[in-house]
C-alpha cells in the first residue's frame, strides 16, 4: 500500500468528522473518495495533505508515518476545489511557484514550465492571468501547478465541482488520461457517483465520518456491503460504464 | 398601451419599486443646498483672481513651504499607518489573545475624539517637559513644534483608515491561497509577501489614500503640536486660516483651490489603481473558509506571533491611551475643585449646549439624507448614478478648513449671497446657523456611507416582489428595506454623532469664536488652551473624552449585535 490511513479520528468543535477511518491505496492507482456532503471526505484528504492533523491514528505514505511532517515536506501535489490560483501571477508564474520555492535554476524552471504548458495544451497562454481563462483552463493550470515539483501523490478536492456540466465530462476524461500518462498515485474527492465510477480504479465510500466500503467500481456496484452503499449507489446507471471499462 | 410602457421604461427595464421621485428630490435638494452650491462659491471666488495673482499667491515662499510641510508629513504618516495598520489588521484577524476585543474597539478612537482635544493632549505629551517629550529631549530630539510632531499628530488621525480597510478583506481572504502555497513548499515569509500581500494591496492602498488625504487636510489635531513657525512647521490648512484672519479671502481661496485639486488628484489616482487591480478578480471567489487551524506551528511562528501582538499593543498604548491619560491627569492636576469650576463654568455650559444643538441637527439632516440617497442609489438605475455617489463623498476628501471657507465665500459679507442676506438681516457666518451648516457639511456622507453598501448587497428582489403585490412606497420601506439596515443606520448615526461633536476646523473658520454665542466645546478648549488656562482646557476636554468613550462603547455594542444577527 502506498498510502495508508490507520484508525484516524478527527473532531472539529464537537463534530466528529472522521470516525476510525482505515483504508489503503496502491501505488499508481487513481482513487475516489465518494460520499454525500458532510460525510468527511474532504477532511480525510486534508489530513493526508497535512492541512489538518488527526486527533489520533496514523497516516502512512510510502512506508513511513508522516503525521508530524508538514504538508510541504510530504511530496504531495494538491488541486484545490476552486483551484486557488494566485490571481496576481501569470499562468507561467503560478506553475513556476513551487519550483522557485525549491530554488531550482532559472533555466530548469523555464524548461519544466514549458513542458507542463505543453502537457495541458496551453503552450501560448503562459503570459495570461487567471481571470483571462475559462473554468476548464483554470482547472488545467491548477493541475499543472500541482504537478510541477514532481509529487509522488496527487490530491484533488472536488476537481470538477466548479465547472459546468458540459465541459465536466470532457475534462474528467482528460484528467484520467493525464494522470495515467504521468503515472502519479492520485486521490480525488467527489460527491458525484457517476464521476467516481467512470474515472477511479478504487472507490472509497464515506458516510457520517466513517468508511462504508472500499473496492473497485464493479465491486461497489455488484456487491454493496452495507445498506447505506446499496441505497446510495444506483447500480443500474453504471452497467454501461462498467462494461466499457 | 405600448406608449405607456415606454414611458416608465429605461434601459434596465420597468421601474417597479415606488419612491423614485421622492428620494431623487430629497437627495438632490439636500446635496445641492448643503454641498454643491457652497462648493461652487470657491470657483466663483477664485475666478475673480487673475492667473498672475493666483500664481503669485501660491508660489510665494511661505505658501510653498506650507504645501511641502503638509504633503511630506502626511505622506510619511500615511506610510507608517500603512505598516502599523497592516500589522494591527493582521493581529486582530489572525490571532487570539486576551484583550483583543478592547484593542479592536479602540481603533475608532481618533474618529470619536475631537481633534482639538487630541491636539492639546499630543502637544503636552511631546513637549520637552511632557511624559514622552522629556525622554526624547534627554537624547536631544525635539518632537513638539517640529515636523516630527506634525507627523505624529497625522498618524493619530489616520490610524483607523488602514486597519478598517484591510481587516474585512483579510477576514474574507480564501485560506486556500495560503494552503496552495504551503503545499508547494513556500515558507511563511514567501506566502505573506507573494500571496497574501497582493490580495490585500487594493485595500491597503485605499486605506493609505484616505489616511494621506486626511493628513493633508487635518487641522485641529496638528495645529497645536505644529507650533506654526513660518517656513518650518506651518501646514497648508493653517495658512488658509491665517489668511482668513487677515481678511485676505482671495489668497485663502487660491491656497484652498490648490489643496482641493491635490486631494481630488490623489483620490483619482488611487481609485484608478484600485479599478486596475479589480481586473484580476475572476468573480467566482469561493466562500471563505473561516476555520483558522494552524497546523504544524513551530517556535519561529510563535515568536513572530508574540512580536506582532506586542508591537500592536505598544503602538495603540502610545498613540491612543497615553493621550487620554494626559487629558485625565492634567484635568485633575489642580484638584477636584478646579476641575468642577472649569466644567461648571457658564461659558462651558453654553458651549456644550451649542455643541449638542449642532450635533442633533446635523445628525438629523444627515440621517434623512442618508436614508433617501442610499435608497435612491441602491434601488434605482439611472444615468449619472456613479457621479452622484462620487459627489456625495466629496466632503470626506475636503479639509475641514476649506469646508468652513466655502460657507464664508457663500454667505459672508463678500459672498455672493452676502448682500441678499444683509437686506433681510439674516446672519449665517459668525453665527449659530453657520456653525450648524459647517457641522452638517463635514459629516454629510457618514450615514449614506454605512447604508449604501448594505442596501446594495441586499439587491432589490424583495422590494420588487412587495411592489408587485401592491405595497406602497412607505410600506415597502418600513416592512422590507428598514429591517435590513437598522444596525447599519444606528452605526452610521453613532459615527456621525462622534464626528459632529468633535468638529473643529470647519466650525473654527465660520464661528467667529464669540464666547457664549458661537463657541462649541472644541473651540472652547482651544480658547482656554491659548489663554494658558491649561487645567480648564483639559477639564473641558475630559467631557469630550467621556463622550468619545461612550460613543466607542455604543459603537462596539452595535457592532456586536450586528454580527450576532449575521
Amino acid at each position: 500500500m502506498y498510502v495508508e490511513m490507520k484508525n484516524i479520528n478527527k473532531t472539529f468543535d464537537g463534530f466528529q468528522a472522521s470516525k476510525d477511518v482505515c483504508f489503503g491505496i496502491e501505488k499508481g492507482k487513481l482513487a475516489a473518495l465518494l460520499g454525500p456532503s458532510g460525510s468527511g471526505k474532504t477532511t480525510i484528504l486534508r489530513m493526508i495533505a497535512g492541512l489538518d492533523s488527526p486527533d489520533s491514528g496514523d497516516i502512512i505514505i510510502d512506508g513511513s508515518r508522516v503525521n508530524a511532517l508538514p504538508g510541504s515536506k510530504r511530496g504531495i501535489g494538491f488541486v484545490f476545489q476552486n483551484y486557488a490560483l494566485f490571481r496576481y501571477m501569470t499562468v507561467a508564474d503560478n506553475i513556476a511557484f513551487g519550483l522557485q520555492v525549491q530554488k531550482k535554476s532559472k533555466a530548469e524552471i523555464k524548461t519544466r514550465v514549458e513542458e507542463l504548458l505543453e502537457l495541458i495544451s496551453m503552450k501560448d497562454l503562459g503570459k495570461r492571468y487567471p481571470h483571462q481563462l475559462s473554468g476548464g483552463q483554470r482547472q488545467r493550470v491548477a493541475f499543472a501547478r500541482a504537478l510541477a515539483p514532481n509529487p509522488h501523490l496527487l490530491l484533488l478536492d472536488e476537481p470538477f465541482a466548479a465547472i459546468d456540466a458540459k465541459v465536466r465530462r470532457e475534462l474528467r476524461t482528460w484528467l484520467r488520461e493525464m494522470i495515467g500518462r504521468v503515472g502519479v498515485t492520485s486521490i480525488f474527492v467527489t460527491h458525484d457517483q457517476e464521476e467516481a465510477m467512470e474515472v477511479a480504479d478504487t472507490v472509497i465510500i464515506t458516510n457520517q465520518g466513517k468508511v462504508e466500503q472500499i473496492g473497485t467500481p464493479e465491486e461497489i456496484c455488484l456487491r454493496p456491503q452495507t445498506p447505506f452503499v446499496s441505497e446510495f449507489i444506483d447500480s443500474t446507471r453504471y452497467e454501461a460504464i462498467l462494461s466499457i471499462k | 398601451m405600448e406608449e405607456q410602457i415606454k414611458k416608465v421604461k429605461n434601459k434596465h427595464g420597468i421601474r417597479v419599486i415606488p419612491g423614485f421621485g421622492l428620494s431623487m428630490g430629497v437627495t438632490m435638494t439636500l446635496l445641492s443646498c448643503l454641498v454643491l452650491i457652497p462648493l461652487v462659491s470657491i470657483v466663483i471666488s477664485a475666478s475673480r483672481l487673475s492667473l498672475q495673482e493666483f500664481l503669485d499667491v501660491i508660489t510665494s515662499k511661505q505658501i510653498v513651504s506650507g504645501y511641502v510641510v503638509s504633503l511630506s508629513s502626511a505622506f510619511i504618516a500615511a506610510v507608517l499607518n500603512g505598516v502599523f495598520g497592516l500589522i494591527l489588521a493582521w493581529v486582530l484577524v489572525r490571532y487570539d489573545f486576551p484583550g483583543k476585543r478592547i484593542l479592536d474597539g479602540m481603533i475608532e478612537l481618533p474618529f470619536a475624539l475631537p481633534t482639538a482635544v487630541a491636539g492639546i493632549a499630543l502637544t503636552s505629551l511631546y513637549t520637552d517637559t511632557g511624559w514622552l517629550g522629556a525622554l526624547f529631549a534627554k537624547v536631544g530630539i525635539k518632537i513638539a513644534y517640529t515636523r516630527t510632531g506634525i507627523t505624529i499628530a497625522m498618524i493619530f488621525v489616520g490610524i483607523p483608515f488602514v486597519v478598517r480597510a484591510v481587516q474585512p478583506v483579510l477576514q474574507k481572504l480564501d485560506r486556500q491561497y495560503e494552503e496552495a502555497a504551503t503545499m508547494l513548499g513556500a515558507g511563511r515569509g514567501r506566502i505573506f509577501f507573494r500571496v497574501i500581500l497582493p490580495e490585500l494591496f487594493p485595500a491597503l492602498l485605499a486605506g493609505f489614500g484616505l489616511a494621506f488625504a486626511r493628513g493633508i487636510g487635518e487641522y485641529g489635531s496638528v495645529v497645536f503640536i505644529a507650533g506654526n513657525i513660518p517656513f518650518k512647521t506651518q501646514i497648508a490648512p493653517l495658512l488658509i486660516m491665517s489668511k482668513l484672519e487677515q481678511y485676505k479671502y482671495a489668497d485663502a481661496t487660491a491656497i484652498a483651490l490648490v489643496l482641493l485639486i491635490l486631494s481630488f488628484l490623489l483620490m483619482f489616482v488611487i481609485n484608478s489603481l484600485q479599478i486596475y487591480m479589480q481586473r484580476f478578480s475572476s468573480g467566482d471567489n469561493a466562500p471563505s473558509i473561516q476555520k483558522v487551524v494552524e497546523v504544524h506551528e513551530n517556535s519561529y511562528s510563535h515568536a513572530v506571533k508574540y512580536l506582532l501582538i506586542i508591537v500592536s499593543i505598544l503602538f495603540l498604548a502610545i498613540m491612543l491611551v497615553l493621550p487620554l491619560l494626559v487629558v485625565a491627569f492634567n484635568a485633575l492636576g489642580k484638584g477636584w475643585e478646579a476641575y468642577q469650576k472649569a466644567v461648571m463654568d457658564e461659558y462651558t455650559i453654553s458651549a456644550l449646549k451649542l455643541t449638542l444643538l449642532a450635533t442633533v441637527i446635523a445628525v438629523a439632516v444627515n440621517t434623512i439624507f442618508g436614508l433617501f440617497s442610499s435608497y435612491l442609489l441602491s434601488k434605482f438605475y439611472f444615468r449619472g448614478r456613479q457621479l452622484l455617489a462620487t459627489l456625495i463623498d466629496i466632503p470626506f476628501s475636503i479639509s475641514p478648513v476649506i469646508a468652513g471657507l466655502i460657507f464664508i465665500l457663500t454667505f459672508g459679507n463678500i459672498g455672493w449671497m452676502g448682500d441678499f442676506l444683509k437686506q433681510y438681516d439674516i446672519k449665517i457666518v459668525f453665527a449659530v446657523p453657520g456653525v450648524i451648516l459647517a457641522t452638517i457639511f463635514v459629516t454629510f456622507p457618514f450615514v449614506f456611507r454605512e447604508l449604501f453598501p448594505v442596501l446594495n448587497a441586499q439587491g432589490k428582489d424583495e422590494e420588487e416582489a412587495a411592489a408587485l403585490m401592491g405595497a406602497g412606497g412607505f410600506t415597502i420601506f418600513r416592512r422590507i428595506t428598514f429591517p435590513h439596515i437598522k444596525w447599519a443606520l444606528l452605526y452610521g448615526v453613532i459615527l456621525c454623532t462622534a464626528r459632529a461633536m468633535g468638529e473643529f476646523g470647519a466650525v473654527s473658520v465660520i464661528s467667529g469664536h464669540l464666547r457664549g454665542k458661537t463657541n462649541t466645546l472644541p473651540l472652547h478648549v482651544e480658547i482656554l488652551y491659548n489663554e494658558f488656562n491649561t487645567t480648564a482646557a483639559f477639564a473641558v476636554s475630559s467631557i469630550l473624552v467621556i463622550l468619545a468613550i461612550l460613543i466607542l462603547i455604543a459603537r462596539n455594542v452595535v457592532e456586536g449585535l450586528r454580527n450576532k444577527e449575521g
